[in-house]
């Protein structure tokens, strides 16, 4: 239909009318879950209890905070009170209400059988989840709304600035945001009953322990102002802002993972977004090293020492994780797989890591522990030497020199830990196929006998009486790793443990050097044609 | 740990199944050179090789000419075609080498008792659930490999009604439509057409948990076509309806064949499938029994015609002469009624009713009693439950 055509159509309409078709036809651009949640939870009687027991809460807090501090809300600055109110009334909602709501959304869908007529559509498992959070994002922005004039309210009662309130609000809505993404993460985890009963669990847990902590934050912000100096400020808003959205991606990803059929290949996007957040964790590493303070002085609050061993720890923990599940992936692709293989020598040069398969599984966290270990023992010391005075490299120098020991045994040990995590699943697949998740299991049944076997074998040996740490303790990763961790010398064990990780990664590179052979299939004619035929062109369909 | 050569099988995400052989699978990989060429077939040597051990590549079967190496076919011939599905949960299986085809338009009916596998079939035909081995085929493309080109031919009505709280009916239905991906006027279309044909018109502004179950189901029939699916599959659409809701959904199943779209229908009520359905499959512990259509299915489990024949003759001497004529050797005389079974097909049946009257022999009346599907159905299955 023409332009003509609808102007002579839309004339004769009402304005009204005539928003009601810009509305209809904008709304053919947003994605169908947000529509359809958007009217489901605005007629929920949930959204409409929520709803207004907040402007009720507000009110009233306006009118008993107000009067409570009469009459000095007159001569003495007030706001702290008043803030601290509107904190609690908006966090309930928008950290626990709304975040429960987005679980129990995905919950019904998954009983009611409505995920499986949706996964039947022409939506992506993206437009899924995405539709979900975008519609908590719209009651979080609601209620936030609602609370806005309060907050204003607040401020003209002096005694928080308008630093404090933006950070308190950001905090609020991102924190709410996230939350929502753990909720939806966790609603996808399993689809049996029992299952859902320890997931809700988890997320309730969670969602509790993240209000407390942000609680309290949010309350020392309102009541004491402003701690930080600028570059702890700084490094904060900027670590959250790369931290934050890459964690958030990586589970919806996963959670997207869960709603995407097994015949597709659903190991590339997780490994890309490990990857990402594995350099976000770089980032703030950096960060860290550059714009804190390498000593605790009074009037530091952040420590770059803290934060490196708590970023190392993270790393550690997320290629652990990731890694035990990458092994664990089935060695057989799917043809639908193996048509988007990579082709060219150089998209393999590059890609063969994140195609899917234990072994492509293995080296991808091989290289990038090596890379993480590489960073936080040469990049860091690099960076700190370029940019940071004599005095304050002496002390980050010794840390960081500290640091990489600590990563390259962790490294290596987790090298050696994925091996046989990998046979492990391996015989495993003999008998069952199960989901990717065994790795975990694996991963924890492999470490406690690396640790408990030499550890039981020497309190034997001592007639179970205590002992010190010795090289037979090499397997036992707890003690050797605590041990480093206190500063002791654990003697040759690390650079042995170091080269049985190298020895088996080249073993493994040489028996596995055919993964980097083509495996890539071609694809059918008619499956190219019809790809071809729905290539979008939506123009001139908005009629 | 090593990437072992590939061969599609169930993947990582994969509750209680069982064990699965896969055997080296033949080298189709192809480099760079080969990415986008031209398709090329297995050859059957190597797919013995494969025996029983993939998804998405078909389990062999001598005429392999008709599909390519990704399982797709290059000249669809039916509209829905399983190919030796297997699905196994744990030791159980669930369908055990299933394999029959559907040509355009027909409707299919889909026979069995409570746990004969019927709708965990329907499951991966309608792209939520892998088979095991082999695969399955709607207009050519393979559900395991290609399921996104299935999903947009396929309307799927689950056994249970899948509806949302707090939406009425109007915004159900725009819902999948939008899910569909139809916009603007196309969706109006398509909403009016469906909801005229469901009868759902009157009732659009109603919120869906006010609904019967009759209202609901022809929601969930307007929901499953909504995008004008060319192959449509129905489970147990009939049950827990009344015998008038039950007609009207009768009606609107063959409206829908006649519109031209393939149908495949899982019902228990045996006498109306009887009924609509071009031709049927019997379905136990998830092995078919028996497919065709229904007079050949009838047939094939006829071994011997029951004759009822009522003479104004003498009944012993007109019994006599069947029993000479034919070597039978009991005819039940029950007055003037003679009661034999008789064992050959209609036209041979017409001979004999010939040659007693050409002997002499007075018929007012010639019944013979055909096996109903429902006979059919108790004589074929064994009441058996995994």
């Amino acid at each position: 239909m023409n332009n003509e055509v609808i102007d002579s159509r839309t004339t004769q309409l009402t304005k009204l009318q005539r928003l009601d078709l810009w509305a209809n036809q904008f709304s053919d651009r947003l994605n169908p879950i947000l529509i359809k949640e958007t009217r489901q939870s605005l007629k929920s009687r949930q959204f409409i209890f929520t709803f207004f027991s907040l402007l009720t809460a507000a009110l009233g807090w306006t009118i008993v905070g107000s009067l409570s501090r009469m009459p000095q809300i007159y001569t003495t600055p007030s706001a702290p009170t008043l803030l601290l109110g509107y904190y609690a009334v908006l966090a309930v909602p928008m950290l626990l209400v709304v975040p429960l709501a987005a679980y129990r959304s995905l919950e019904v869908e998954i009983d009611d059988g409505t995920l499986e007529l949706l996964s039947i559509s022409s939506l992506s498992p993206w437009q899924v989840v995405l539709g979900k959070l975008a519609s908590s994002l719209l009651q979080i922005f609601l209620y936030f709304i609602v609370l806005l004039p309060c907050m204003a309210y607040a401020y003209t009662l002096r005694g928080v600035n308008l630093t404090s309130i933006l950070l308190i609000t950001t905090t609020l809505l991102a924190s709410g945001i996230f939350l929502t993404i753990v909720s939806v993460f966790f609603a996808s985890l399993t689809h049996t009953r029992s299952g859902r009963t320890l997931t809700l669990l988890g997320t309730v847990i969670i969602l509790l322990a993240s209000v407390a902590g942000i609680s309290l934050a949010m309350s020392s912000l309102i009541l004491d102002g402003n701690l930080l100096s600028p570059n702890e400020l700084f490094f904060s808003i900027a670590s959250c802002l790369f931290i934050g959205p890459c964690a958030g991606h990586l589970m919806l990803t996963a959670t997207t993972i869960r709603l995407t059929p097994e015949s597709e290949n659903r190991s590339t996007p997780l490994r890309r977004s490990v990857l990402a957040l594995s350099t976000s964790i770089i980032f703030a590493s950096a960060l860290a090293t550059l714009l804190l303070s390498a000593r605790v002085t009074r009037t530091t609050i952040l420590c770059q020492p803290d934060f490196l061993y708590g970023l190392m720890l993270a790393g550690g923990t997320l290629w652990t994780i990731a890694g035990s599940m990458f092994v664990s992936e089935s060695p057989n692709l799917t043809p639908r797989v193996k048509r988007d293989l990579p082709s060219s020598i150089f998209h393999r040069s590059f890609s063969t890591w994140l195609t899917p398969g234990p072994a492509t599984g293995f080296f991808f966290v091989c290289i990038n522990a090596f890379l993480m270990v590489a960073w936080f023992g040469f990049g860091l010391n690099w960076l700190a030497a370029t940019n940071l005075s004599v005095d304050e490299f002496a002390i980050v120098s010794k840390r960081l020199a500290w640091a990489f020991e600590l990563s390259s045994t962790f490294a290596a040990y987790l090298v050696i830990t994925l091996i046989f995590v990998g046979y492990l699943v391996r015989f495993i697949r003999k008998k069952q196929n199960p989901r990717i998740e065994i790795g975990i299991a694996s991963l924890i049944a492999t470490t406690i006998m690396m640790a408990l076997i030499p550890y039981s074998i020497g309190l034997h040996l001592n007639e179970f009486r205590t002992y010190a740490y010795s090289n037979w303790q090499m397997s036992n990763w707890i003690w050797t790793l605590s041990w480093i961790y206190q500063g002791n010398d654990p003697g040759s064990v690390p650079f042995l443990v170091k080269l049985i990780a190298i020895l088996i990664l080249v073993i493994s590179l040489i028996r596995n050097r055919k993964v980097t052979r083509p495996t890539r299939t071609a694809t059918p004619q008619r499956v190219l044609d019809e790809k071809q035929k729905n290539r979008p062109n939506h123009a001139g369909e908005l009629d | 740990m090593s990437d072992e050569p590939s061969i599609a099988r169930r993947d990582q995400n994969n509750d209680n199944n069982g064990p699965v052989k896969h055997p080296p699978s033949p080298e189709h990989s192809t480099g760079p050179e080969h990415s986008t060429g031209p398709e090329h077939s297995h050859n059957f040597d190597d797919q013995q090789a494969d025996q029983g051990n993939s998804i998405g590549q078909s389990p062999p079967v001598p005429n392999r000419g008709a599909l390519s190496s990704q399982g797709v076919h290059q000249s669809p011939p039916s509209a829905i075609e399983l190919k030796r599905l297997h699905r196994f949960f744990g030791d159980t299986k669930a369908v055990h080498d299933v394999s029959f085809s559907v040509s355009r338009g027909q409707i299919y009916g889909y026979i069995g008792p409570n746990g004969a596998g019927k709708t965990t079939s329907m499951k991966i035909l309608a792209t939520l659930d892998l088979p095991s081995y082999g695969d399955a085929f709607v207009d050519g493309f393979s559900v395991v490999n290609d399921p996104e080109f299935v999903r947009q031919r396929l309307g799927y009505m689950p056994d249970a009604f899948g509806t949302y709280r707090d939406v009425s009916c109007i915004e159900y239905l725009d819902f999948f439509a939008r899910a569909h991906g139809l916009i603007g006027r196309e969706r109006e279309r398509r909403l009016q057409r469906v909801m005229d044909f469901t009868g759902t018109q009157g009732m659009k502004d109603k919120p869906i948990r006010g609904l019967s179950k009759g209202m609901k189901q022809r929601l969930c029939l307007g929901r499953s076509m909504i995008h004008d699916p060319a192959v449509m599959i129905l489970d147990e659409p009939a049950a827990g309806l009344d015998p008038r809701a039950r007609i009207q959904l009768r009606q609107m199943i063959r409206e829908l064949a006649d519109q031209g779209k393939t149908i495949l229908i899982s019902s228990h009520i045996l006498t109306e499938l009887a009924e609509i359905c071009d031709s049927v499959g019997i379905i136990e512990q998830g092995k078919l029994l028996a497919t065709g259509s229904v007079s050949e299915i009838q047939s094939q489990r006829q071994e011997c015609r029951k004759l009822v024949v009522r003479v104004l003759s003498d009944p012993e001497e007109a019994a006599n002469k069947i029993k000479r004529n034919l070597e039978i050797k009991e005819v039940l005389v029950d007055g003037q009624l003679l009661k034999f079974e008789f064992q050959g097909d209609i036209q041979q049946q017409a001979v004999l009713v010939r040659s007693l009257i050409e002997q002499g022999v007075e018929l007012a009346e010639v019944r013979s009693h055909q096996k109903s599907l429902e006979d059919v159905f108790l004589s074929v299955t064994e009441g058996l439950v995994q």
